[in-house]
């Protein structure tokens, strides 16, 4: 009896125990990935072929129908930093391509399968192009819109390749910015960002100023040809914060256009895509007097044109202004708040280009020491850094065979859609300089996208 | 406050004795069907304040009653034993002894309370959000309403009263089980040990415990001591279809051994690969072993321990659309991973519990019971998060964090075809149509997805960008208490108890499986800089599986409390008066820099202190026989739980400001009768909590007062100074028809609504300041939570051969949908700029800040069972099938905060169907539970 119980409480634990296993709810095998070759069956056609097919004098949207054609191409962008947003943009070739295209995509995270350089086959039955914001996208359309391909459909019409490829850029110069690359991944040589925008006391962000709406552009400067153009940062990417690089070196990004279509921009797929090399600037060589920039108590020039009500009114007063390009745009007048200045802008013209100049009668510096030139700019409706500030001690009337020297003035950069709230103040050390000199405003833009307003005021030479 | 506890302890004990004439009774209870002596029957002399409890061999003693002769009636019941109420006559100064009383068991009963045990605890762990299930209180009762309430409302998340279980108390073996950080009992602690629980003491309401002051819900003690198990060994299988779809269970009890020991032990299995709702997959494991010996006659000391795994998938809340579309089973939190379900929101509770409780019989009037818990391990919940990251350093040495994924939900609204139809004057129909087409072919997690993304990153040197994360409370919890119960004399006994605890939680997030990753960058992918980082004394760290990450912390509570219960009980009248008075202390102690919050996140927080008192008192008044009133009051105050007084814990050390105890004031008034036939309760109550605190987390869109740019931000939401109130009326009647046959019927109808307007502000990472948005008009909603009224009718069939058959139909009604707080404030009509919305039409608000009631609805359950006796075993089964009309019901919902003003909600509303709509939980369709066991 007594081992009868023994046994039956043994055989009960027994029992229980092997069914009691080892809980095991959640001790998973990692999914294999499975590779594929590629395949699909259908023509393959090349990206700067079905670019054809839209009609940019009807503008229509051409839908792809009853088509068995793909197109391939490399992925050139990536979203990981969030400065693309449900779109992938290929070019044909991993290296010295020739065309490139938007693919617009209902899905975020697409770094995660089409990472930069992966290959892919775009299959283009039902996709639908249209010229959007510059640049060719492909998409579905809905009613008078391309818009992204629902993610549902993305495996049906993105096919990726095994193939992942080194894309080799396109080594550019920024004045040679043109229709041929655009989409393309290309990379800039001997370039930086414009000196107004890294200064010490006031240096910019990528994309997080007041200011910046949905992108951030910061003007970016070829050190070998001057020529600039800018480089364009979501507000919602991860790096938006960051201060802009002082220094100067090489750019690789996706060279594209502008949401509203005004000018060319480089996007940047992470910031490990900047690579400047430390104390390496190239800016013009500014006149550099001294560090002085306190005021003496002599008056040698003032001017604030308090009464000129018409521009017309400077030149009988010594100042020269001038547009030489031959266009009539030139400084004008202006008045806020019964505070007058001096303005010029490209904004409504159609000069391309548009160089002014103003230039202040000649000044007399030999009665005095210690100079400091001080004036006040307003920027708005900045679309980039078009103004410099020179002074020269031998005006010969003509400002384009005089001999300048640039100074380092703070030209501020305005808001790009509204006018500038502040002026902003320089003192430069002219003090290195004698005999008669002249200061010049001189303005460099080009209608319709080199615009920039800037409003003048208060230019004053002191000393002792 | 420590010693004046003891002084009461002590004049308790040295209450001179009451001089009446003195006479003595004993005698010992034995089965009526095999002979053997039934330990741990209770004896209770009617009228008087004697109650006595039979020992190991049956045997109990009043051995000195101070009583005037004449008729008695003595109460003798014990759980599986149908109760007997035996008349006697007393004689003083002679000794009376009743030899053997046979108790006949009551299999039916004890099969009913095992399968109430069962199904109300299949049903325990299916929390919802911020609702849980007091339900597994209830068992122990034998009244018809809370029967109804815990059988057959329990599925549909009613509560007895509107009150949740953090205002009841649930002990073992007189230790208080419920968490200190909400207050609730954690269920799954002792999940799935139902034939070890069957000895357990229900007080109703207000009255208090046994052991305990109590609160407003009512007070379960479970005993699980060895010498209270009567010798058995039973096995039993279940299979159901609910939170489970099987559970085998043995138990094992020695009775009494040689040399006066005992011991008991249980072994019991839960599992299912998918409960009722999809994807939930269910194993818990269950090991209990006590072990007591009989120390002196008069002293025993008793070890219990139990531990009992358990890891389960959740389920999650959605909105009408995705309901329409996938029916109420759907789980958007799975998916298949090499052929197999898993859930990613799994919640695991692995928290051992030993406890010795020593047993002294200081004299015959007076038992001192003394008792040590100790409580550990781990409580994890976890989820995907999608916010894997890469460091990137610039050339100058500035930091930025590359990468984030997509949400993997896949009913993320932005996947739903609503989203493809927000605009009304642009909606993008075929997106919205490949979306539904989507969603409902597949509509589930693409584990695959996350893997190969991850691998992605592996490949060109990132960390991983999806993760599975666990928050993790890791508890280390000792508790203390004596408690002495002392019969003064025939009318008057009391309970005193004094009771320490400290505990030490840890809490934390822990990185659970990096998906095929190598490492998870442990920064806020929503912040920059400094800010981003979850530790400053930690900059970029590389988080492993395993390892800590995001917040860590823990906390430090030490409570002592002392209580007093004195009852007196006469022929025609019983009263009590109860008093408690307790202290407790919170701190925090971080252990992490938060980059968000760097001066106040790390090391120690102050430290919170409250005191607090509680007095209850109650009248019972025996007009006849068969008729009684009774009056309860109590007023007490009640400490803010743990998680309601930091508002912020997982990032800083910031405390509720103007933090306040609860101040809870509460009456009821019964009328009960009984006779042979009939049992029938009625009770009418009032309760009124005052100066409640609640922290919630939510996204919020449409914050004014913050600009234009920064409407939307991730927010703590403090809600304090909420009073409720608690009102209605319980019914429960029930008639014996014929011998066989009993009809039943039951009503709840309560009013439970917010009385008045609480203060709302906000914290967040995403702004430096408070938030105060003042007043949130939540005057007179409705408290959500369950239906506020229930009615059942009824009936069981009871066959003397050992099967019985039961069903009921329930009607539940006046349920209503969780309201958002930051709608109800000044905000609502707020613009960003903090001036108020021009195209506010209060008309317009006032309909779309309506609360949501639910439908009515009706359920129909059954339930019946037989069983066998073969020699001196039994065998039997029941089968209950629940919602046998397959009804579909909410049983609760809220509002998203997402749209925190007018326009936003408004504009919501106006489409067909909202992106942000509110969120329910539905009840289950028919589910069946059957069970088979053999005792032997």
């Amino acid at each position: 009896m007594k081992t009868n119980r023994i046994t039956r409480m043994f055989l009960i634990v027994g029992i229980t125990s092997a069914l009691i296993s080892c809980v095991k709810t959640d001790d998973f095998d990692s999914p294999e990935a499975v590779e594929v070759d590629d395949s699909f069956s259908g023509t393959l056609t090349s990206i700067s072929a079905i670019k054809g097919n839209y009609k940019p004098e009807t503008g229509d949207i051409y839908t792809f129908q009853n088509s068995d054609t793909y197109i391939e191409g490399y992925v050139i962008s990536s979203d990981e930093a969030g400065n693309f947003y449900k779109k992938l943009i290929i070019q044909d070739k991993a290296a010295a391509p020739t065309s490139g295209i938007q693919i617009l995509l209902d899905e975020t995270a697409l770094f995660q399968s089409y990472e930069f350089g992966r290959k892919i086959y775009v299959k283009l039955d039902g996709l639908s192009l249209w010229f959007n914001n510059g640049v060719f996208q492909l998409g579905m359309q809905n009613r008078a819109d391309v818009v992204a391909i629902p993610s549902s459909l993305i495996d049906e019409h993105i096919i990726r390749s095994t193939t992942t490829s080194e894309i080799t850029p396109i080594i550019v110069d920024i004045k040679d910015f043109s229709e041929a690359y655009r989409n393309l991944y290309v990379r800039l040589e001997q370039v930086q960002f414009n000196k107004n925008l890294i200064r010490e006391e006031s240096r910019f962000t990528f994309a997080s100023e007041v200011t910046d709406r949905f992108d951030g552009e910061r003007q970016i400067e070829s050190c070998e040809s001057g020529s600039a153009s800018f480089l364009s940062t979501s507000t919602f990417s991860d790096f938006k914060s960051l201060l802009l690089p002082q220094f100067s070196g090489t750019i690789e990004g996706v060279l594209t256009r502008n949401f509203y279509d005004e000018h060319f921009v480089i996007i940047l797929n992470s910031p490990e895509d900047i690579n400047f090399e430390e104390d390496s600037r190239c800016d013009p060589d500014y006149l550099k007097c001294g560090e002085n920039e306190t005021e003496g108590p002599k008056v040698i020039f003032q001017e604030n044109f308090v009464g000129v009500s018409n521009e017309n009114i400077l030149d009988g007063r010594g100042w020269t202004n001038i547009n030489v390009n031959g266009g009539n745009e030139r400084f004008e007048d202006g008045i806020l708040n019964s505070d007058r200045y001096i303005r010029i802008s490209a904004y409504g013209t159609t000069e391309n280009p548009l160089e002014a100049w103003l230039i202040t009668p000649e000044i007399n510096l030999d009665n005095s020491t210690a100079e400091v030139l001080s004036f006040d700019i307003r920027a708005s409706y900045d679309n980039g850094v078009l103004l410099s500030v020179l002074i020269s001690e031998d005006f010969t009337g003509n400002p384009l065979t005089t001999e300048w020297e640039l100074l380092d003035a703070m030209i501020p950069i305005g808001p790009s859609s509204q006018y500038g709230i502040s002026f902003k103040n320089s003192k430069i050390d002219i003090s290195c300089l004698s005999g008669t000199v002249n200061v010049a405003f001189k303005y460099l833009g080009a209608a319709p996208d080199k615009t920039t307003t800037y409003d003048i005021d208060n230019i004053r030479i002191t000393g002792n | 406050m420590k010693s004046s506890s003891l002084l009461l302890f002590l004049m308790l004990f040295s209450i001179s004795k009451i001089s009446a004439q003195n006479t003595s009774l004993t005698g010992s209870v034995v089965d009526a069907l095999s002979d053997n002596p039934i330990a741990g029957v209770h004896l209770k002399l009617e009228g008087t304040a004697y109650e006595v409890t039979s020992n190991s061999e049956g045997i109990f003693s009043f051995p000195e009653l101070l009583l005037n002769s004449g008729n008695y009636i003595l109460e003798i019941s014990r759980s599986g034993y149908i109760t007997q109420r035996l008349p006697l006559i007393l004689n003083t100064e002679v000794s009376k002894n009743l030899d053997f009383i046979s108790l006949k068991p009551d299999l039916l009963k004890e099969q009913i309370q095992l399968a109430t045990i069962s199904l109300s605890e299949s049903e325990l762990n299916e929390d919802q959000g911020g609702t849980d299930n007091i339900s597994g209180m209830l068992h122990a009762t034998r009244d018809v309403f809370l029967n109804a309430a815990a059988f057959d409302f329990s599925s549909t998340f009613f509560k007895p009263r509107g009150l949740g279980s953090e205002y009841g108390t649930v002990s073992i073996n007189g230790l208080e089980m419920n968490k200190l950080f909400d207050g609730r009992p954690q269920w799954s602690d002792w999940g799935g040990l139902n034939d070890l629980q069957r000895n357990q003491v229900f007080t109703n309401g207000l009255l208090p415990g046994e052991t305990t002051f109590g609160s407003l819900a009512g007070n379960t003690n479970i005993i699980m001591r060895a010498s209270q198990y009567p010798k058995s060994t039973k096995i039993s299988y279940a299979a159901a279809n609910r939170s489970y779809t099987g559970r085998i269970m043995a138990t094992y009890s020695s009775g009494e051994k040689h040399g006066g020991w005992w011991y008991a032990l249980g072994l019991a299995r839960r599992f299912a690969t998918e409960a009722y709702v999809d994807g939930t997959v269910y194993n818990a494991n269950s090991f209990f072993l006590s072990v007591e010996k009989r120390l002196t006659s008069n002293q025993s000391l008793n070890f219990t321990g139990f531990y009992t795994p358990n890891t389960r998938g959740k389920s999650s809340a959605n909105t009408q659309e995705v309901f329409n579309l996938k029916g109420i089973k759907y789980n958007s939190f799975w998916g298949m991973q090499n052929e197999k379900i898993r859930n990613s929101r799994v919640k695991e509770v692995k928290e051992p519990i030993i406890m010795l409780n020593h047993f002294w019989k200081l004299s015959n009037k007076s038992n001192l019971n003394t008792n040590v818990l100790y409580q550990f391990g781990s409580i994890r919940n976890s989820h995907i998060d999608f916010g894997g990251t890469r460091l990137v350093i610039q050339d100058n040495g500035q930091q930025s964090f590359v990468g984030g994924g997509s949400n993997p939900d896949p009913s993320y609204y932005q996947k739903l075809p609503s989203y493809f139809l927000r605009f009304e004057d642009n909606p993008n129909y075929q997106s919205a149509y490949l979306a539904e087409q989507e969603f409902l072919r597949d509509g589930q997690l693409d584990w695959s997805q996350l893997y190969n993304a991850n691998r992605t990153a592996l490949n060109s040197g990132g960390n991983s960008i999806y993760v599975i994360s666990e928050d993790v409370v890791q508890d280390d919890l000792l508790q203390f208490n004596s408690i002495l119960t002392t019969t003064h004399s025939a009318f008057l006994n009391t309970t005193a108890k004094i009771g320490f605890l400290n505990l030490n939680s840890e809490n934390f997030a822990e990185v659970k499986d990096l998906l095929g990753g190598a490492g998870y960058l442990d920064v806020d992918f929503f912040s920059t800089g400094n800010q981003a980082q979850s530790d400053l004394q930690n900059l970029n760290r590389i988080a492993t599986e395993g390892e800590r990450f995001k917040y860590n912390f823990e906390w430090n509570v030490s409570k002592a409390e002392a209580f007093v219960n004195t009852e007196y009980k006469k022929k025609r009248w019983e009263t009590f008066v109860a008093a408690e008075i307790s202290n407790i202390s919170y701190q925090r102690t971080g252990l992490y820099q938060n980059g968000n919050f760097p001066e106040n996140s790390l090391g120690d927080s102050g430290k919170l202190n409250f005191t607090n008192y509680g007095l209850k008192s109650g009248l019972t008044y025996k007009i006849s026989a068969k008729q009684q009133v009774e009056l309860n009051s109590a007023y007490f105050k009640k400490p803010p739980s743990l998680r309601n007084s930091f508002s912020n814990s997982r990032q800083n050390n910031n405390v509720v400001a103007g933090l306040k105890n609860e101040r809870i004031y509460s009456g009821d008034f019964s009328y009960i009768f009984r006779n042979p036939i009939i049992k029938a309760r009625l009770t009418g109550y009032f309760t009124k909590i005052k100066d409640a605190t609640e922290i919630s987390f939510y996204y919020a869109d449409g914050l004014s007062g913050l600009g234009r740019n920064s409407t939307t931000a991730f927010v703590q939401e403090i809600l304090s100074g909420i009073d409720k109130q608690h009102f209605g009326l319980e019914m429960g009647f029930e008639a014996q028809v014929t011998s066989t046959i009993k009809l039943k019927t039951a009503l709840a109808l309560g009013q439970f609504t917010y009385s008045s307007d609480p203060q709302l502000s906000l914290t967040s990472d995403d702004f430096t300041t408070t938030l105060n948005y003042g007043d949130s008009h939540l005057k007179n909603y409705r408290i959500a939570g369950g239906p506020q009224h229930a009615a059942q009718v009824g009936f069981e069939y009871r066959d003397p051969d050992y099967w019985w058959f039961g069903t009921s139909l329930n009607y539940f009604s006046h349920a209503f949908a969780d309201v958002s707080p930051l709608s109800r404030t000044n905000n609502f009509a707020t613009d960003s700029d903090g001036l108020p919305l021009l195209n506010y039409d209060s008309r317009i608000a006032k309909d779309l800040l309506k609360q949501e009631q639910f439908s009515d609805y009706f359920l129909l359950n059954a339930v019946g069972g037989k069983s066998w006796r073969v020699k001196n075993n039994y065998i039997g089964f029941f089968i209950s099938i629940n919602n046998i009309l397959d009804e579909v019901y909410k049983t609760g919902g809220f509002e998203q905060s997402r749209n925190a003003n007018y326009n936003t909600l408004k504009e919501d509303r106006d489409r067909e169907q909202p992106v942000f709509g509110s969120k329910y939980w539905y009840g289950t369709g028919t589910t069946y539970y059957a069970n088979a066991y053999v005792r032997f």
